[in-house]
């Protein structure tokens, strides 16, 4: 669907994207997952061919594997539904005017953009408030009306730049069901992310990004069986805890004595995205 | 208080770092201090020396040895420029088109009229006035009042120009059949007395009218005057009269230009607002030319000109207005090269700045100025000597030249031209320019 090849960008002596290679799959909704700077946004910019990169190409690929274009190309262009991480949005229309207004840019028919206006209005639970100027929403609302609007043109591709962003926990589920909705829709999405639970919960694969190097990409599950380490089996005691790093925790657990009155409790920590990152960088990811 | 300390440097350093910001802040205030003392100083003649000179032409058509003194005397009152021109009409059409103050057209005749003016008639001088400079039409009649008591008085100590005048007089007392026995003596003693008068020569006790002083109303002491001076407007291009018809034919240009900073500040802004809300971002990855966004906000900005121009051509054209229109196609080709000049005035301002809060600052205080500069805010009457040279760097002295032509100063469509090729001239370089710069806009941050 879309490929990056060898993508570099510097700003000045900040090397923000660093020789990164993607190759991403028709229909997946592919997270970009890292640390606040890991040049995700970058990475983003240069695939929809908002700046150019200083080497490195990101091509467009049709269904049968042949090359679309770039994203310099207005056709191309045409394919793909943006969603920035800051909202993108006129202040002083209201929802349906800045739906419609886009879908005008994206040369859609006077008579489709209405419907589609209140199609996604719907779609992302807005159609209530359709009238009301931007400038009076709140944040959450606004990221949303922000998602619908670079969906108005019924893009194969969308790139969404942390698009939970500050938001509450009502509209942050809002918004994970719309990337659910695209999922089955057959839409391919890229979620640029640093939350792992997001990449967890909505990705079909994850890329780890830091430094603006791809570290790693597969399945959650891949990543975590080949990067996540092993299983923990935390025995609390009277003096003290026990940890136990293994492949079989059942297997430890079968050989603690749970009626003892020394053991307090007991834990298994399965290994996590989290586990995944402090394994390839060193660091946590929460921090 | 060190916290309250700490925020102060911190916003001192950032706008040290923003050059645009700190000239505005900084240089801007001073530019419109200095700039405005200067005219408000050449306006009001007020510290320095300062006086606001009036532009004038001097057309002698006499060209006696009396009206050679007289132009000599006014020059020499000051306050005055005195420009060269050809003739009676092109001193009408100078002052048409707003570029002198006044002409001065003195007739055949008035040296003769001026030996006899202390005991006949006065000679007259006409003035061709600009309508729209009625502040200095007052301080010019004065200036003439005096000079005419200057050369009066150069007269009285030529005692062969004003003994033959006397015995004018006296050969007329003699011939006129109808006087009186008791009048025709009176006027033998006040004639002999005038002659002994004279003999000696009466410069000693000549007028009080000197240089500076241009307190005169046009009539001397007792409402005698040497000069009698007449104003009139200059012939409208069209055929009619000119003239002021109201103080409203002078604010009309002037609330056209103020409507235009409106509309260039809104555009503008706007087009700055599509960077800082990101709006460019998405409108850069749909399928169309990134120009397309400077095309559609130069559009709008031109219409909503026209619109608004238009309807305050409307409303100032009613009878409690009375500004007079003239040829309708005029009209319509000003506002349209007006429209034209301040869409390419937006589209260079709001995009000279690379930082967004430079860009907002710079566009309100840059057309603050240059209006104020152009005449919209003191009339441009007030802007001379090297003054008038600074406004024509202001597009919107054009748009108040081409408005005032188009209507009751009846320029003639190549009187227009002038202006209209200098409006379509700052649109196409502001469109040019803004372009060229829009198109090196980092659409990121
Ligand atoms: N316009 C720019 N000028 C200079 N440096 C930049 C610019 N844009 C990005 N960078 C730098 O490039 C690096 C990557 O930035 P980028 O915005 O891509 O990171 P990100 O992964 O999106 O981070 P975040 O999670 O905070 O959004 C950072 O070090 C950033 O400072
Ligand atoms: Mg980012």
């Amino acid at each position: 669907m879309l490929s990056l090849r060898g993508i570099v960008k510097r700003y000045g002596k900040v090397t923000a994207v660093d020789g990164l290679s993607l190759e991403l799959r028709r229909g997946e909704v592919f997270g970009l997952l890292g640390p606040n700077g890991a040049g995700k946004t970058t990475t983003l910019s240069i695939a929809v061919g908002l700046i150019g990169p200083d080497a490195g190409e990101a091509v467009l690929i049709a269904a049968d594997g042949s090359e679309i274009g770039r994203a310099t190309e207005a056709k191309v262009r045409a394919r793909i539904g943006v969603c920035p991480q800051g909202d993108a949005l006129y202040e002083n229309l209201t929802a349906r005017e800045n739906l419609v207004f886009f879908a005008t840019v994206h040369g859609m028919p006077k008579a489709e953009r209405r419907a589609r206006a209140d199609e996604l209005l719907e779609m992302v639970g807005l159609h209530e408030r359709a009238d009301h100027k931007v400038g009076g929403y709140s944040g959450g609302m606004r990221r949303r009306l922000n998602l619908a609007a670079s969906l108005v043109h019924r893009p194969e591709l969308v790139l969404l730049d942390e698009p939970t962003a500050g938001v509450d926990p009502h509209s942050r589920s809002a918004i994970y069901q719309i990337v659910d909705e695209l999922r089955v829709g057959g839409t391919t999405v890229v979620y640029t992310t640093h939350s792992m639970d997001e990449a967890q919960r909505l990705c079909d694969r994850v890329a780890i990004i830091d430094h603006g190097r791809v570290l790693a990409v597969d399945t959650v599950d891949g990543l975590i069986d080949r990067h996540g380490g092993h299983a923990v089996v935390t025995v609390t005691r009277s003096d003290g805890d026990v940890r136990t790093e293994t492949e079989q925790p059942l297997a430890v657990l079968a050989g603690v004595d749970l009626q003892s009155p020394d053991v307090l409790g007991v834990r298994i920590d399965r290994p996590d995205l989290e586990s995944v990152f402090l394994s390839l960088t060193g660091r946590s990811l929460r921090d | 208080m060190r916290v309250v300390w700490a925020i102060a440097v911190k916003d001192l350093r950032l706008l040290m770092r923003d050059r645009v910001a700190a000239f505005f802040t900084l240089v801007f205030p001073l530019l419109f201090g200095v700039v405005f003392g200067l005219i408000f100083q050449q306006a009001f003649g007020g510290g320095g020396g300062g006086t606001p000179e009036i532009r004038v032409a001097i057309v002698d058509l006499d060209d006696s040895e009396l009206s050679r003194e007289y132009a000599e005397a006014l020059v020499e009152m000051g306050g005055l420029t005195v420009v060269g021109v050809e003739g009676p009409s092109e001193v009408e059409e100078q002052v048409r088109r707003g570029r002198l103050a006044a002409g001065i057209i003195i007739p055949p005749g008035f040296g003769a009229g001026m030996q006899g003016a202390l005991f006949g008639e006065a000679p007259g001088i006409e003035v061709v006035m600009d309508p729209s400079r009625a502040a200095e039409a007052g301080v010019l009649r004065g200036l003439m009042t005096g000079a005419g008591f200057r050369v009066m008085a150069g007269v009285f100590q030529r005692p062969d120009m004003v003994g033959d005048q006397i015995g004018r007089v006296r050969e007329a007392v003699r011939q006129d059949a109808s006087m009186r026995a008791m009048d025709r003596m009176l006027m033998g003693t006040l004639l002999d007395s005038a002659d002994r008068l004279f003999g000696r020569g009466a410069a000693e006790n000549g007028p009080a009218f000197g240089a500076g002083d241009r307190g005169g109303d046009g009539a001397g002491m007792d409402g005698f005057t040497p000069v009698r001076v007449s104003m009139r407007m200059p012939e409208r291009g069209g055929g009619g009269m000119g003239g002021l018809n109201s103080a409203f034919e002078l604010t009309y240009p002037q609330a056209a230009a103020w409507a235009l900073v409106g509309c260039v500040t809104g555009f503008g802004l706007s087009l700055v607002g599509e960077r800082t809300s990101g709006t460019l971002k998405r409108l850069a990855v749909a399928p169309v030319r990134r120009d397309v966004v400077v095309y559609g906000k130069a559009l709008a900005c031109f219409i909503a000109a026209v619109v608004v121009l238009a309807v305050l051509r409307g409303l100032f054209a009613l009878p409690v207005f009375g500004v007079r229109g003239g040829a309708p196609w005029l009209e319509v080709v000003s506002i349209g090269m007006i429209a034209f000049a301040f869409v390419g005035v937006m589209m260079a301002l709001s995009t000279v700045a690379t930082s967004a809060g430079g860009a907002e600052g710079g566009v309100r205080a840059v057309l603050l100025i240059l209006a104020l500069l152009g005449g919209a805010g003191v009339p441009l009457m007030f802007f001379t000597g090297w003054l008038r040279w600074v406004t024509m760097g202001s597009p919107f002295r054009w748009a108040i030249v081409a408005l005032e032509g188009s209507t009751w100063r009846g320029w003639t469509p190549g009187e227009l031209l002038g202006p209209w090729m200098v409006l379509g001239g700052i649109g196409a370089l502001g469109m040019v320019f803004g372009l060229w710069r829009f198109r090196r806009w980092p659409v990121q941050g």
